[in-house]
């Protein structure tokens, strides 16, 4: 159980890391990482093998692409279904829950259905316990203000205001 | 001077040939997605153009191309000289280069369109090119929030592409109702298609493969053709 989770020593955070540990060893996952509101890991594999800056400037390109996409999506966007990133040398697969982010890392041979039932039980680790979502999503950087704030460019900021600006369907 | 528009009235090519007749030193600058696009001007002679990390006769012909943003005329001078031919042939090059890169563009949308409805289960397909311009919309996608979100996706897929090392972004794929939704840019285009929930992703993640291959391999041969040919006008 990563340092974080442990502080909060309840048998939900016990039960929420018992049903990420799982992952870390599934077929094609190399890692995998859940971030919380603020982008400050919470758990993740004990051999994760990023350091600290990469991993941070890759965690807040895939907070704001899921806040920009939850945006765009409205009321169609499944908390339950990741958004997929096919690279040339790997996948990245990236759930929102409850304000967190939960990152897998993959290759090729990734076993996506069983991935997407083991992050089932993690929903509903949080979905059982209000302190647990309240830890994760707590943090005043969450919103499309945060992504808005954060874009690289003029050019990302414009594109977030025309989905923003769009309503629903467009 | 203090002249103020939009390129969809007035195009670059014009706007330079009213600023080399009347022989004024002026700073063309046009608003765009990618940071302001400048063209400056001398007694009549175009002298120096940027627009992001482009400079010189490189930067005009890009700048050539633009035809849509807000423009603005200054009475500023140039902060360096990058230009040192007449501006008549400039913008006969770049227009002429311009023609056939349009002339290229179109065939290769229309084939990149051709290739991806052959999928089973498209039921929509929307292509839009980087500045903007719709080129393909099968199923009526409403483009606008469509190619912000291409964008958007794809350059938070170069940033993660970047600090991980994971290699370049196939694609960016997610669930929007009953739909799987595929996002990716392939050449000068983003397009995005929606396939039924249930469909093997496996025949579409190949043929993006295949197309941005072909995409590739094309690029390689128009390249060193197109540098001949300009090798020849010289």
């Amino acid at each position: 159980m990563s340092a974080p989770l442990a502080k909060l020593f309840t048998p939900s955070a016990k039960a929420l890391a018992e049903a990420l540990d799982p992952i870390g060893a599934m077929p094609g996952v190399t890692d995998y990482l859940l971030v919380d509101a603020r982008g400050v890991p919470v758990a993740r594999t004990s051999h994760y093998g990023y350091d600290d800056e990469r991993l941070a400037l890759a965690t807040e390109a895939l907070r704001r692409s899921g806040l920009v996409l939850r945006a765009y999506l409205g009321a169609d966007a499944p908390e339950s279904e990741p958004l997929a990133l096919r690279f040339s040398n790997g996948w990245l697969l990236a759930w929102w829950l409850g304000g967190a982010t939960l990152v897998v890392f993959g290759r090729e041979g990734l076993d996506l259905p069983t991935i997407r039932m083991r992050v089932s039980i993690v929903h509903r680790e949080l979905a059982e316990s209000r302190r647990l979502r309240r830890f994760l999503a707590s943090g005043p950087d969450s919103g499309l203000d945060w992504a808005r704030a954060t874009a690289q460019s003029d050019e990302e900021r414009c594109w977030i205001d025309t989905i923003a600006g769009g309503g629903r369907d467009g | 001077m203090g002249l103020v528009g939009n390129l969809s009235d007035l195009n670059v090519a014009n706007i330079i040939e009213l600023n080399c007749v009347e022989r004024h030193s002026a700073q063309l600058t046009v608003k765009t997605r990618s940071g302001d696009a400048m063209v400056f001007f001398d007694n009549g002679e175009i002298v120096h153009a940027r627009w992001g990390d482009l400079k010189g006769t490189e930067a005009l012909y890009h700048i050539l191309r633009l035809s849509d943003g807000e423009f603005h005329v200054t009475g500023t001078t140039a902060p360096e000289r990058t230009i040192f031919e007449s501006w008549k042939g400039l913008v006969l090059d770049g227009m002429r280069a311009f023609d056939e890169t349009r002339r290229l563009q179109d065939d290769i949308a229309q084939s990149l369109a051709d290739e991806l409805k052959s999928l089973p289960g498209v039921s929509r397909l929307l292509v839009v090119s980087k500045d903007g311009t719709v080129v393909h919309n099968q199923g009526g996608t409403p483009y606008e929030r469509a190619y912000a979100l291409s964008a958007f996706l794809t350059a938070q897929g170069s940033a993660l592409s970047d600090a991980l090392h994971f290699g370049p972004l196939n694609y960016a794929a997610y669930l929007r109702g009953r739909e799987k939704e595929f996002v990716f840019n392939c050449d000068q285009f983003f397009v995005m298609l929606a396939v039924p929930r249930s469909a093997d992703i496996r025949p579409t993640s190949a043929l993006i493969e295949t197309i941005r291959a072909k995409l590739k391999a094309s690029e390689n041969e128009l390249v060193p053709r197109q540098e001949a040919e300009e090798e020849a006008r010289r």
